[in-house]
């Protein structure tokens, strides 16, 4: 979790320079969207909450195909 | 589009044998066609170059365009746009496939004791910056690196030669044709089919790049390298081994006698992993600048990377989760992104042509 963390802090302060340097709003929500999703999902996969996977998603429809 | 930077010839020629490199190495397709490996991989080697050719006949009639450009043009901005995103999530999961089988590679291979969260941070931090040095350093990192690897396949099979038996090859086509061709059509997808990303880098060579020439000239050269590394698994372990070993080049490396190369080995398949990962990566940093308009894509290189991370542990349970996906789903995962869509761009390309003749 510290590792986590650590981690987003870390590329928030790296990438700060920029993201003040571009003054673009969109560019900012796009993202601030990326960082939350990768977070979230982050923080999913360490509790082991995240039932669906999306390899296993992709092998039932491929082999649905296949059949 | 960011248009400032072209990249020569020589630098897409190296990316090409470092990315079919990169997508084989691992993976290690032809195993599942046993003693006939050489064989398949020949076919799928042929299927490649046609994928080439479709990827480049594309971009011809589009010139100028990248893939994100060319589905705009072609579907509408809806449709297109859908479409790009779809590619997009398509080259991202395969920089996640690639970061994985990397991280395990090194894992099983050389660092036995180390959490394999730590070599996937520490791998991606050096991808993300080499993406964020630019595109130019990009180019100069592959004539830089990929070089050595060539070097190191071709003497490890000179240094082998005493090891070889050329009997393992037989019996030939004993379980008949299809399954070989089966093994084709999974090698071609899983080695050749991703240069389809390539889409996404052609506007950004210089015109002295010379498209097929230096396209082929790349997949013919990377494909003799890879044809070495099948006869040489196939000589010197025989196909079963081969079959039953994750990474049997590694294994035929620890053979030599005399000498110890095995981490050589284990340094090319990284440098080829590596390289596959900043040009998938680049491909959709290029495509996420291309759909919103954005003038650089550099803010953006941290956020995918701590993406790519995540995703990659989210989506595979295990090694051999990823080696079973990877062989007997992808290559039908592929069709739409690497054959069907393409050709469809193809034929309304050659369409719009004639129509405006």
């Amino acid at each position: 979790m510290v590792l986590l963390i650590g981690s987003f802090i870390l590329i928030i302060l790296i990438d700060i320079r920029d993201l003040l340097r571009v003054k673009n709003l969109i560019i900012i929500i796009v993202y601030v969207s990326i960082l939350i999703t990768a977070f979230s999902l982050g923080l999913l996969h360490m509790r082991d909450s995240l039932n669906c996977n999306p390899s296993e998603i992709i092998e039932t429809i491929v082999r649905g195909f296949i059949k | 589009m960011i248009k400032k930077i072209k990249m020569s010839g020589v630098q897409y020629f190296f990316w090409i044998v470092g990315m079919v490199f990169g997508n084989t190495a691992f993976s290690h397709p032809t195993s599942n066609a046993y003693q006939d490996g050489w064989l398949s991989f020949i076919i799928a080697w042929t299927g490649g170059f046609l994928l080439m050719t479709l990827y480049i006949l594309i971009y011809r009639l589009n010139p100028g365009e990248t893939l994100v450009g060319i589905l705009k043009n072609y579907f509408g901005k809806v449709i297109g746009t859908l479409f790009s995103i779809l590619y997009l999530i398509y080259f991202f999961h395969l920089g996640t496939i690639g970061l994985r089988y990397s991280v395990e590679f090194l894992k099983t291979v050389t660092y036995f004791e180390t959490p394999i969260i730590a070599l996937a941070i520490a791998g991606t931090l050096t991808i993300a910056y080499v993406l964020k040095t630019g595109l130019e350093a990009i180019g100069r990192i592959g004539e830089l690196i990929v070089p050595p690897v060539i070097v190191i396949i071709i003497l490890i099979f000179t240094a082998l030669i005493s090891e070889y038996n050329i009997q393992n090859l037989l019996p030939f086509m004993s379980e008949g044709i299809k399954p070989i061709l089966l093994v084709s059509f999974q090698t071609m997808s899983i080695s050749f089919g991703q240069t389809v990303v390539f889409l996404m880098i052609f506007p950004y060579l210089n015109k002295e790049a010379r498209l097929f020439k230096t396209s082929y000239a790349g997949i013919a050269v990377i494909g003799i390298l890879l044809l070495l590394i099948v006869f040489q698994e196939i000589f010197v372990l025989g196909p079963d081994l081969v079959y039953r070993y994750i990474f049997p080049t590694q294994i035929t490396a620890r053979l030599l006698p005399a000498i110890d190369v095995d981490q050589l080995v284990a340094v090319s398949y990284v440098i080829g992993g590596g390289i596959k990962i900043v040009i998938v990566i680049l491909a959709v940093l290029l495509g996420i600048a291309e759909l919103f308009n954005f003038k650089e894509y550099i803010v953006f290189v941290l956020p995918i990377c701590a993406l790519m991370i995540v995703v990659s542990f989210w989506l595979f349970n295990n090694i051999f989760h990823l080696i079973d996906w990877n062989i007997e789903i992808f290559p039908y995962y592929s069709i739409p992104f690497q054959i069907v869509i393409p050709v469809i761009i193809l034929i309304l390309s050659i369409l719009k042509k004639q129509i405006y003749r």
